[in-house]
């Protein structure tokens, strides 16, 4: 990056939080009627991965199986709505679901967002970032054990950038970033329900908005969701004044789970200025000649 | 011969006069003075360098690299708009406000001019920069100004270098050896010199207008052979001098020119008559 724009990464700093949630609620059921399946569910590290915020309403989708940790073949789907939260909140199940009559076992994953799902997989059609991929433990019980809620955490998939944009001494401050173009990014295209693998799609993200920046430093509000492992993040930024920097490039290895915050610093140069005169040329010649 | 005497005698008193002034009461406050002096010196008198006593003179724009590369149009409100640098350290210049470069790679072309003004009418002022035109510099000469002009090589961020400003002089000076007309000379001047101008901070070319006016020499200090320079248009072929002599000689003028045709800018002529 030749620019004069000085891209630091700081650190990749939140960890996910591993909150399991053991909230149990009892709940009444009669031995020969339908029972339903009464559920729980929190969000591992919600506290710190926007877009899914803490007390935001998230509506999960839920599918069964009757095979452990498959779920090519759909017994039902359903949703469910739950405040993110990093402690379980009970929630009930859209339609209303029932434990199998017959006293098998039912094996449950919960996902999020929603996308399309056919068999084991579930599709995704927007790649903008705003995704905060999830994918629930797999929960299971039987009639004979519905006196106990199931409980799900969801687990972030993927991995959270932020940028922190920081005036350094002489920047404009009344400046802000219109644009943080994430360049050759991946996110979900697809998400194995099984395996929790997903597929991915290529393509820049464009973060648009009124960014301050700050002596201090300013997180931008938006902080896209993006496949983890990438070894490295190009960035190219627009402020106000319609500048654009392109292309820089911070070195890091995105993780799972984890926000990695990326300080952008803008730093002018300063110029220097010098003055000096040419020196006289003191070899002119001439000559005169009276005038009548 | 009496003349000669009387001259010699006139000459011999205002010798005198000067060494007491300098070595007497005068010289304790030649600490404060010449301060003020040489400022007011150095803006009207042939300039060798930027020092920190012309350093207000000096008067700098700066204008940023539009959307077409290597095009730098000027506006109403350019990168640097008559700055004056605030002090100097060697030939490095410092501004009040510390110079950035413009951020994302835009580079910058700066001008000077020299001597510096913010009037905007009179006898000597500074036209607003405005969309596609340079500001004009407009000046009245009396042949002690040292009209000057420059132009830095464009630099911005991406590639940042020291923002040279190489003053060029504009005018040309001329000095007259008047030695021939020895101690009858009284006064000695050049005829019909345009006095009128201006130059285009941009280009630093200079135009003049119709009006002139004589402009006087000073006379040689003691038995020095040459007068002082007058600093003038360039590029003019010839100019009259008209001496004035004591008694009854009659006034004696004299056409002079240069060997390559015209004056030129940022020469010295000196003139044997």
């Amino acid at each position: 990056m030749k620019k004069y724009m000085i891209i630091a990464l700081a650190a990749s700093l939140f960890s996910a939080c591993q909150s399991d949630n053991d909230d149990e609620h009892g709940i009444a059921w009669g031995s020969n009627d339908p029972v339903e399946i009464k559920v729980s569910a929190g969000i591992s590290g919600v506290q710190t991965k926007a877009p899914v915020n803490n007390g935001d309403n998230v509506v999960g989708n839920f599918v069964a199986s009757t095979t452990t940790g498959d779920y090519t073949t759909n017994a039902w789907t359903a949703t469910g709505t739950f405040a993110a939260s990093g402690t379980a909140t009970s929630f009930s199940f859209s339609p209303a679901q029932y434990y199998p009559v017959d006293g098998s076992t039912i094996y449950i994953k919960g996902y999020y967002p929603a996308g399309s799902i056919s068999g084991k997989t579930v599709t995704y059609t927007t790649f903008d970032g705003t995704q905060d991929v999830m994918l629930s433990n797999q929960v299971s019980g039987t009639k004979a054990t519905a006196a106990t809620p199931l409980a799900f955490t969801f687990n972030h998939l993927l991995s959270q950038l932020q940028f922190n944009l920081v005036a350094a001494a002489g920047y404009d401050v009344s400046k802000t970033v219109t644009s943080i173009v994430i360049k050759s990014q991946q996110t979900a295209k697809t998400l194995d329900l099984n395996t929790g693998n997903m597929t991915t799609n290529t393509g820049d993200i464009t973060l648009a908005g009124s960014f301050a920046i700050s002596t201090s430093g300013t997180v931008a509000a938006a902080r896209p969701m993006v496949i983890a492992g990438a070894t490295s993040i190009t960035v190219s930024v627009t402020t106000s004044d319609g500048v654009t920097y392109p292309d820089a490039t911070i070195n890091l290895t995105t993780v799972v789970g984890k926000a990695h915050q990326l300080t952008l610093t803008f730093t002018p140069k300063l110029i220097t200025v010098t003055a000096a005169v040419t020196p006289w040329d003191t070899s002119g010649a001439g000559g005169s000649a009276p005038l009548s | 011969m009496k003349l000669y005497i009387l001259y010699a005698i006139g000459l011999a008193l205002l010798l005198t006069s000067c060494n007491k002034a300098m070595d007497g009461e005068l010289l304790s406050e030649e600490v404060s003075i010449p301060i003020r002096f040489a400022l007011h010196a150095d803006t009207r008198a042939p300039v060798g360098s930027i020092t920190s006593a012309n350093l207000s003179s000096v008067g700098i724009y700066g204008v940023t690299e539009g959307s077409t590369l290597g095009q730098f149009p000027w506006t109403t409100t350019p990168f640097a708009s008559n700055l004056v640098p605030s002090a100097i350290n060697g030939n490095q210049l410092s501004f009040a406000t510390t110079l950035y470069y413009p951020p994302g790679g835009k580079r910058v072309k700066f001008y000077g001019y020299y001597p510096r003004t913010t009037t905007t009418s009179g006898a000597n002022y500074i036209t607003a920069p405005g969309n596609g035109t340079a500001p004009v510099y407009n000046f009245t000469l009396t042949g002690q100004e040292d009209i000057m002009q420059a132009v830095a090589t464009p630099s911005g961020s991406t590639a940042p270098a020291t923002v040279a400003l190489t003053f060029t002089h504009k005018l040309t000076q001329i000095q007259l050896n008047v030695s021939v007309l020895g101690s009858l000379l009284t006064s000695i001047k050049l005829l019909a010199v345009k006095n009128s101008g201006s130059m285009n901070i941009e280009t630093g070319v200079v135009t003049y207008g119709a009006s002139t006016s004589d402009m006087t020499f000073t006379l040689p200090y003691l038995l020095a052979p040459t007068t002082n320079p007058l600093m003038v248009p360039a590029d003019v072929t010839s100019y009259t001098v008209e001496a004035s002599l004591t008694g009854l000689v009659p006034i004696k003028r004299y056409l002079i020119t240069s060997t390559t045709g015209t004056f030129k800018a940022g020469v010295v002529y000196t003139i044997n008559l």
